[in-house]
């Protein structure tokens, strides 16, 4: 029966509940929707980032990721595959090992500085994308011996084409000079001109040879299915690996290997839950209004209702009925409005026009798809569910003083 | 009780079009429901206040956005070898006469800098390193002062700093080097062979940005023109307009802009070089600072919305809960227009209060923060934004007034529907309402 009366309480002032239902669900609906985009962003963002080069998560030696030199390696050996191939959730993963070197051309009338690395042709077109980004040439093979593939820029910088020899110039882990010819195989072009500048990969056979560093790497680069599933390759792989070698071995999730774009995530979410939380802090307010004022102008019926035997608990109950009805109208509409509109635009995805140069920058491209989770969509009903709670208590506090109505009050 | 006024004594309230008296009706009527009154101040108060800390917000973090894109040696105006910008290599620097400067330094700027940029490799004893070698003019003023203000052991290079060079704190670590100690660059000469220098360390600075502070290194420009047979070759040009760019400028960019003055004057000076501005070279940071004040509308806008939805319900309430009070004054001779004008300025007064509150509090909120907020716990995070790690809020009185002005305008237009409706003369006669 409170049910009852409640919901028809509600129809009294039809243009009051409609406007509170209507601001609870435009709040919930932009929340869903805009969280979704955000979210749908820094996925974007971490992929395309973490897929080009680092991977999801990397086991390293442990003073690699402040000093990433030649020192600081590991030594693997061919029983660390049998633990990895063990472990379902791992899709890919390959060992690498990288230096700073210089390269010229054969008539060394050009010299550049490069990063030069060691990866297993086999193993890397599932960990980076780079392969898929040759331009001209091919990807370096497992069968490939002094094979060298090179960045857009480096390539130009050091006018040489594919089929062209360069020398590389560097010193081994021993510190001893390590000098050697490669043949170009293919260039590639990551749309990073610094990256392409830099940009230089041998394999890791050739590498560990010319470097000194037979059986050593300084990266395990792993890739999973989804980029959640990395950080619980943790506990799976390491105690097993370190038992395995001497070296010091340390686990980096992708946090850790792009800091900069973590907190840059960070930053950004940070400002905007700043901003939704003033935007519900407001909503709430309103509100807390029109329940207070309710209360007020309806002194009069509630007082009645008590004087014929309603206790001020039931009066409480349908106060809070009423309050739970509206906002769950409003929560019902926003949430999937918001749903709607998001699958919408997952669909079609949302284009910013004249962005993409702007965007490439970020290692994204211009069309932008919202991806909704758990958190956008539960995050503005969460935020209301706290409030309501707020609104009972002050229902309760308000109908402790309510008396019963007088015959002077009539 | 109070003792009334000569002017309610005489006057009586049929003749009430008096606008002191209504206005006294309407300042009392807002406190016979105190509460009421309140969340709504409230509402309105927190709305304003945080439709201008946004803004502030905005503000703060595209000048902050500018400054970075600005003040580490770029410039508003960048002069470059054509093809430069592909390959930023010492075959694409330019070379410069004494006469070819004068001429540069002798145009309307505030300051100006020609320096050498170019990838070299950076080796102590044990570690080398690729980093972003920068040969600039010592006596750089306005320019270097970024790097120059945070030298932070040792000191930043002067006139005689030949063979010397000032490297960032992360990159030292990384070199496993010291201030005193020596480093050897290479880089390749004018020849295309490879060419060394041993250079001491004489300073370390320490830089917003992680990634910056382990690749960019200082060197004398005479120096490094010496050691890679470059004489008056310069890789960049950079130059500050006359008047300092803000952000206004920038959101009402004219071809007839003291900036765009320049690089006309410019292109015409020095037709074979590659003449842009920073909105080409930073499009990034240029389409930021144009989308966030389009963005900071679309806040306000949103937030208005939600503040007219708490406005108009609790209007819609309390003129409902009023009708028996708007009929008996209209049968004691309170004309409708007179009524009308009570509860406008009802509405007024709630928004001048909210108004007082939400500048008050936003000024105290700006003071309270008069240093700075420091985002160092996620410097490497607004460096990949391109701002730097503090953000200074300004109390930005001219954007705070139009914030203000339209939202308070909007509420008052938007709230006089329902005003107006409740009190037509056929809603207020005795007949409808008193039985």
């Amino acid at each position: 029966m409170l049910i009852s009366l409640a919901w028809r309480n509600l129809w009294r002032h039809r243009k009051r509940t409609w406007i509170t239902v209507a601001a609870v669900g435009l709040t919930t609906l932009m929340l869903v929707f805009m969280l979704s985009f955000q979210f749908g962003i820094y996925d974007t963002m971490k992929e395309q980032n973490l897929k080009l080069m680092d991977g999801y998560a990397q086991i390293q030696q442990s003073d690699f990721l402040e000093q990433p030199n030649l020192e600081h390696s590991f030594v693997y050996s061919d029983q660390w595959s049998s633990v990895l191939d063990k472990v379902d959730s791992l899709s890919a993963y390959g060992f690498r090992a990288q230096t700073y070197v210089i390269l010229s051309n054969n008539a060394d009338t050009q010299n550049r500085g490069a990063l030069i690395m060691g990866v297993q042709p086999d193993k890397e077109p599932q960990l980076s994308s780079l392969a898929k980004k040759i331009i001209s040439g091919r990807y370096l093979q497992n069968s490939d011996d002094h094979k060298i593939v090179l960045g857009k820029q480096l390539a130009a910088q050091l006018r040489s084409k594919v089929g062209d020899q360069v020398q590389l110039l560097g010193e081994d882990r021993d510190g001893s000079l390590a000098i050697d010819l490669y043949e170009i195989v293919g260039i590639a072009d990551t749309h990073i001109p610094e990256l392409n500048r830099q940009l230089a990969q041998i394999t890791l056979s050739d590498f560990q040879i010319l470097f000194a560093m037979p059986n050593r790497a300084q990266q395990l680069v792993f890739m999973t299915a989804e980029i959640g599933q990395a950080a619980d390759l943790k506990p799976l792989v390491m105690p097993q690996l370190q038992s395995l070698t001497d070296s010091d071995l340390r686990f980096r999730n992708w946090q850790a290997l792009q800091p900069a774009l973590d907190q840059a995530i960070e930053l950004d979410l940070s400002s905007a839950i700043l901003w939704y939380a003033a935007l519900l802090l407001i909503v709430i307010l309103i509100l807390l209004n029109t329940l207070y004022m309710s209360i007020l102008e309806r002194q009069n019926e509630f007082s009645l209702l008590n004087a014929l035997g309603v206790q001020p608990i039931q009066i409480s109950q349908i106060l809070i009925l009423e309050i739970v009805f509206t906002t769950l109208l409003g929560l019902i509409s926003g949430v999937l409005l918001g749903m709607a509109v998001t699958e919408y635009f997952i669909f079609q995805g949302i284009t910013l026009p004249g962005s993409e140069g702007v965007f490439a920058q970020f290692g994204l491209s211009d069309t932008l798809y919202p991806v909704l989770s758990l958190l956008s969509v539960g995050f503005a009903p969460a935020v209301f569910g706290f409030g309501l709670i707020l609104l009972c208590a002050m229902v309760l506090f308000k109908m402790r003083s309510l008396k019963p109505l007088t015959g002077r009050q009539l | 009780m109070k003792q009334k006024t000569a002017e309610q004594q005489t006057m009586p309230i049929h003749k009430s079009g008096n606008p002191a008296l209504i206005n006294r009706f309407a300042w009392r009527n807002l406190w016979r429901n105190p509460r009421r009154s309140l969340i709504l101040i409230l509402v309105t108060a927190l709305g304003l206040m945080s439709s201008l800390f946004f803004y502030s917000l905005m503000q703060a973090w595209a000048k902050s956005m500018l400054d970075h894109t600005l003040n580490s040696l770029s410039g508003e105006v960048q002069l470059h070898a054509p093809h430069y910008q592909d390959n930023p290599d010492v075959e694409h620097s330019m070379l410069l006469t004494s006469s070819q400067l004068t001429q540069l330094k002798s145009l309307p700027i505030r300051d100006f800098s020609a320096h050498l940029k170019l990838p070299a490799m950076i080796k102590s004893e044990y570690e080398t390193y690729p980093v972003q070698l920068l040969g600039v003019e010592p006596q750089t003023g306005r320019p270097l002062d970024f790097i120059r203000k945070t030298v932070h052991q040792g000191q930043f290079l002067n006139q005689d700093s030949t063979y010397q060079i000032v490297i960032g704190a992360k990159l030292a670590k990384r070199l496993n080097t010291d201030l005193g100690r020596k480093v050897v660059l290479m880089s390749q000469g004018n020849d295309g062979k490879l060419k060394e220098i041993g250079l001491t360390i004489v300073g370390l600075y320490r830089h917003s940005d992680p990634n910056a502070e382990a690749a960019m290194v200082f060197a004398d420009l005479k120096t490094v023109q010496n050691w890679l047979d470059i004489d008056n070759k310069y890789s960049e040009i950079t130059l500050n307009s006359s008047q300092p760019l803000d952000i206004q400028q920038i959101l009402n960019d004219t071809p007839n802009s003291p900036l765009n003055r320049l690089k006309n004057r410019l292109k015409q000076a020095f037709p074979e070089l590659d003449v842009q501005t920073w909105q080409s070279l930073q499009p990034f940071a240029n389409a930021s600072i144009k989308m966030m004040d389009s963005f900071n509308w679309v806040w306000i806008a949103m937030i208005l919305v939600l503040m007219l939805f708490g406005m108009i319900n609790t209007l819609l309430m309390s003129l409902y809960e009023r009708r028996r009070e708007f009929t008996t004054l209209y049968t004691i001779g309170l004309k409708s227009s007179a009524l009308r004008w009570m509860l406008l300025l009802e509405l007024v007064w709630i928004l001048a209060i909210a108004l007082l509150v939400s500048w008050g509090a936003m000024i105290a909120l700006i003071a309270s923060v008069s240093d700075g907020i420091d985002l160092g716990f996620l410097s490497e995070g607004a460096a990949w934004f391109g701002v730097d790690r503090i953000l200074y809020l300004n109390i930005e009185w001219q954007d705070w007034f139009d914030v203000s002005a339209a939202m308070v305008v909007t509420l008052i237009m938007i709230a006089a529907v329902p005003i107006w409706r409740s009190t037509r003369v056929a809603q207020l006669k005795p007949s409808n309402r008193i039985a």
